[in-house]
């Protein structure tokens, strides 16, 4: 199941640096030269199982940007109690701007309903299509799930 | 350092015998040595061996003591069951003008008092490790805070292991955990000067040596804690007789020659560096506060003989014959030093197993290839000893003492057929003569005395020792060994592994890693690329077992030519890609891919000696293991054979290493870890940099060593 979006445009901003003199102990920090210079934002996306019957087990998730305006910078976990760790994903996808993420959990009280299983923190430089595809989920039986996932912009 | 100790038993007598400081106290103490170190440095249980060993050592070195009559006295005077305390001036009454060890300056588990106490935003590195068979799977954890009133952005230069394959990064604000990314270097550099400079939380590891890595944390508030998390995983080695776990905790300061551009560079606390990587140093009596908590919980899969800790005061827990949990002491947390940990197993050698990782890209493996007993009664051939001593200022002191007590050891071990030479190198080099000596007992006087009159002082040319020892005519009846002596602390690692590459011909390296946090990348590059060994001699230890295992290693022929057969096993990928020569007492690890069935057999094809010597190497189902580091493992030591082939041919590798780990999301010279907290921004200015000062290596003189 696949679902997309698109973030809302980018904006510009304007950076300040100010500069502070001395020699010793904790100095200003200078980071002019490194400024980002194009459309540049930070942004959380998270990542949604929708309408689990009976408990997720397990769980892996596809999202892609086609656009290859969106980084991953950070990966962070769900809010129910049985995933409290961030999900890991596979490096070598993510060379090929693909995030491909999974978890599973053995808690005895898994989450149903509408589950919030990731959030994906990105640095966006443009318009980016992000698609996210379910490639496997299954209960605590370990029988597979077919339910919707999506992705939705929190900040 | 600081002149108050803490001893664990009451001390009963403290006597100054001209060159030790004795502390003779009452046997309450020493609970054996697999509950605490004492054993392992200088607390000794007085029996006939000891006491033997003791006045052996003293011959060695306090020879120019004029009161070791005094010293059988004390020794006399002790009964077995009670503890004789040297507390360690070992090698001073020989040591030149200048390398004087201060009275009081005895080494003891609690140290260092808390003195001026400077504001620093790095808290606490937690590690915890788990040892399964020979492969560690180790978590860092920092915690840094900011104690000022605003915002900051910590820079911590610290030390990994120089194998360790760095494949999780976690930050945790608060509840919220992020798991970080491995991006291509100027990337992630790029992104987190963005993060930075738009007021996001992020966090970028960067390697800039395999065993230094720059921590960099921005946007850290006023009153707020944050904490970083690391994984590695790495392959223990197995050196003379045991597996040693080893965690260094600060980076020692490197001498960069002048012009040399990717410098690390040393400068005091509280003055701006002038390099991309600079390392803070905090003076005599400063103390940043941070501390360390070290738990190593260890499962050998067979039964634990020994184990002990020669750096640290460890509290052991026996969990079984095969499983123990290795906490740090209390009171022994200041990070000034490498955590060493070593035990010994049931059997004189480790058994020979692989370990597997299935994934993807195959089945990973590592294997421990054991030297084969033939080579025990094989005779080596004359040798020429070319022994090359740092003479440097970041030696001054008791690592140098250390380094000459080693060489005199090593002198009188000499073969009546041998031939050797010394030298010593600083800012520049110099030797005893013009060509090696015969090892007669006058030449042997010669050199002792030459030993004594070296100082500590100066830079670290130490591509002028390596031109010195490997520049000069072959003796074609000889085998060339030279021994390198030094804390390892240069910035140019890779100029070193070029010269040596280049210089080393049919001459075998061997290095000595001098002191208690030397550079182990440098020393293990050195050993590797000159086709030798390396050993540790910290600065508590009895450095003579480490020149007595020397001499073991090399009285014997090297297993050279290595070829082996896996059967009908298909085994792609293994590295090293070369094969490294067998010593005695030295397994080599190696790592590979495997496609189908693993190996029942691997048989060894070698030459020793001039002679062909094949051996059949069982590999049990039970002696497989699974471990899920092993393929990043693999990735790592796939980094360094490439990173190594750089350096010796000047080859440009860089694209290789980057798309290597990438692919297993690993940590190098070419990636970088990067989390950002993109959720919110913090308020207020961009804020300060603040670098992470550290101490100076224990028995690392700050004067000598950092530059003003």
């Amino acid at each position: 199941m696949t679902t997309r979006m698109c973030c809302p445009a980018a904006f510009l901003f304007l950076v300040l640096l100010l500069l502070r003199e001395g020699g010793e102990g904790p100095r200003p920090i200078a980071g002019g030269a490194a400024h980002p210079t194009v459309e540049t934002e930070f942004a959380v996306f998270d990542l949604w199982v929708d309408g689990v019957p009976s408990g997720l087990g397990a769980w892996q998730i596809e999202v892609r940007d086609e656009a290859g305006a969106a980084k991953l910078v950070g990966v962070e976990g769900g809010d129910h109690a049985a995933y409290p760790e961030p999900p890991r994903f596979d490096p070598a996808a993510l060379q090929g701007g693909r995030v491909v993420l999974a978890a599973f959990s053995t808690a005895g009280e898994l989450p149903r309903g509408e589950v919030r299983v990731a959030s994906l923190h990105y640095l966006i430089e443009g318009e980016p299509d992000l698609a996210v595809t379910l490639e496997a989920a299954v209960d605590a039986d370990g029988l597979d799930l077919d339910v919707p996932v999506r992705l939705t912009r929190r900040n | 350092m600081s002149a108050s100790r803490s001893f664990p038993s009451p001390i009963v007598a403290v006597l100054l015998l001209g060159a030790s400081l004795l502390v003779a106290a009452c046997g309450s103490g020493s609970p054996g040595a697999e509950s605490a170190t004492a054993d392992a440095r200088h607390g000794l249980t007085i029996g006939s061996e000891l006491r033997r060993g003791y006045l052996d050592d003293a011959q060695g070195a306090y020879a120019a003591a004029p009161s070791e009559r005094a010293d059988e006295d004390v020794l006399a005077r002790l009964s077995p069951g009670e503890e004789l305390w040297v507390i360690d001036r070992a090698g001073l009454a020989a040591a030149a003008p200048g390398d004087e060890i201060e009275p009081g300056c005895g080494r003891c588990f609690g140290r260092r008092d808390v003195g001026e106490t400077v504001p620093l935003p790095l808290e606490k590195t937690k590690v915890r490790a788990d040892v399964a068979g020979h492969v560690a799977t180790v978590d860092v954890t920092q915690v840094f805070h900011n104690p000022f009133d605003t915002k900051i952005e910590a820079i911590y230069v610290f030390p990994l292991p120089h194998d360790a394959a760095v494949s999780e990064f976690v930050m945790t604000i608060g509840e919220r955990r992020i798991r970080g990314v491995v991006r291509r270097r100027e990337e992630a550099e790029r992104i987190y000067e963005a993060a930075r400079s738009m007021g996001y939380v992020a966090a970028l590891l960067s390697q800039e040596r395999p065993n230094v890595f720059t921590q960099s944390v921005a946007n850290i508030e006023p009153g707020r804690r944050l904490e970083i998390e690391m994984r590695y995983f790495n392959a223990l080695p197995w050196r003379d007789g045991g597996f040693e776990f080893d965690f260094p905790l600060v980076v020692g300061p490197r001498f960069n020659p002048p012009g040399w551009s990717d410098r690390i560079e040393a400068h005091p606390q509280g003055t701006r560096a002038t390099a991309a990587t600079s390392v803070p140093y905090l003076a005599p009596g400063q103390d940043g506060g941070h501390r360390v908590e070290i738990e190593v919980e260890v499962d050998a899969g067979i039964p634990i003989r020994a184990l002990a800790s020669a750096s640290h005061a460890v509290e052991v827990e026996r969990l079984s014959d095969s499983r123990r949990r290795v906490r740090l002491a209390a009171n022994d947390r200041v990070p000034d030093r490498d955590f060493r940990l070593r035990w010994e197993l049931a059997g004189d050698r480790p058994e020979a197993g692989l370990v597997l990782h299935e994934s993807e890209g195959g089945t990973f493996f590592s294997f421990l290839l054991v030297p084969p007993r033939e080579l025990e009664t094989i005779r080596r051939a004359p040798t020429e000893f070319v022994f090359v001593l740092d003479c440097s200022g970041s030696m001054k002191g008791a690592p140098l003492a250390k380094a000459k007590a080693a060489a005199r050891r090593a002198l009188r071990a000499c073969d009546p057929r041998d031939s050797f030479q010394i030298i010593r190198f600083s800012s520049e080099a110099s030797q005893l003569g013009s060509r090696p000596l015969p090892a007669t007992s006058e030449n042997l006087r010669r050199g002792l005395r030459y030993l004594d009159e070296l100082e500590g002082t100066g830079g670290t040319m130490m591509v002028e020792g390596i031109k010195a020892a490997l520049d000069f005519p072959r003796d074609p009846s000889r085998q060339r060994v030279v021994t390198f002596m030094t804390d390892g602390f240069i910035g140019n690692e890779v100029e070193i592994f070029g010269a040596i590459a280049d210089r080393v011909g049919d001459a075998r390296v061997f290095s000595f890693g001098i002191g208690n946090s030397v550079n182990r990348h440098l020393i293990e590059g050195m050993a590797r690329l000159g086709r030798g060994a390396v050993a540790y001699v910290g600065l508590d230890d009895d450095g003579t077992a480490a020149v007595d295992a020397f001499y073991e290693r090399v009285r014997r022929p090297a297993l050279t030519d290595i070829r082996l057969d896996w059967g009908g096993a298909r085994v792609e990928d293994l590295h090293p890609r070369t094969v490294p020569d067998l010593f005695h007492g030295r397994p080599v690890m190696l790592v590979g891919r495997l496609r189908g069935t693993p190996p029942s057999t691997v048989v060894v094809h070698g030459r020793a000696g001039g002679e062909e010597v094949s051996t059949s190497i069982a590999l049990t189902p039970d002696a497989e293991r699974r471990h899920s580091g092993i393929a990043s493992i693999w990735a790592r030591h796939r980094i360094a054979d490439l990173e190594y082939a750089a350096a010796a041919r000047g080859e440009n590798r860089a694209a290789e290493v980057e798309a290597i780990a990438l692919e297993f999301g690993i940590v190098s010279s070419r990636t970088s870890f990067l989390a950002v907290d993109a959720s919110a921004r913090t308020e207020g200015r961009m804020g300060v940099q603040v670098p992470v000062g550290v101490p100076v290596p224990d028995g690392v003189r700050y004067e000598t060593s950092v530059p003003r």
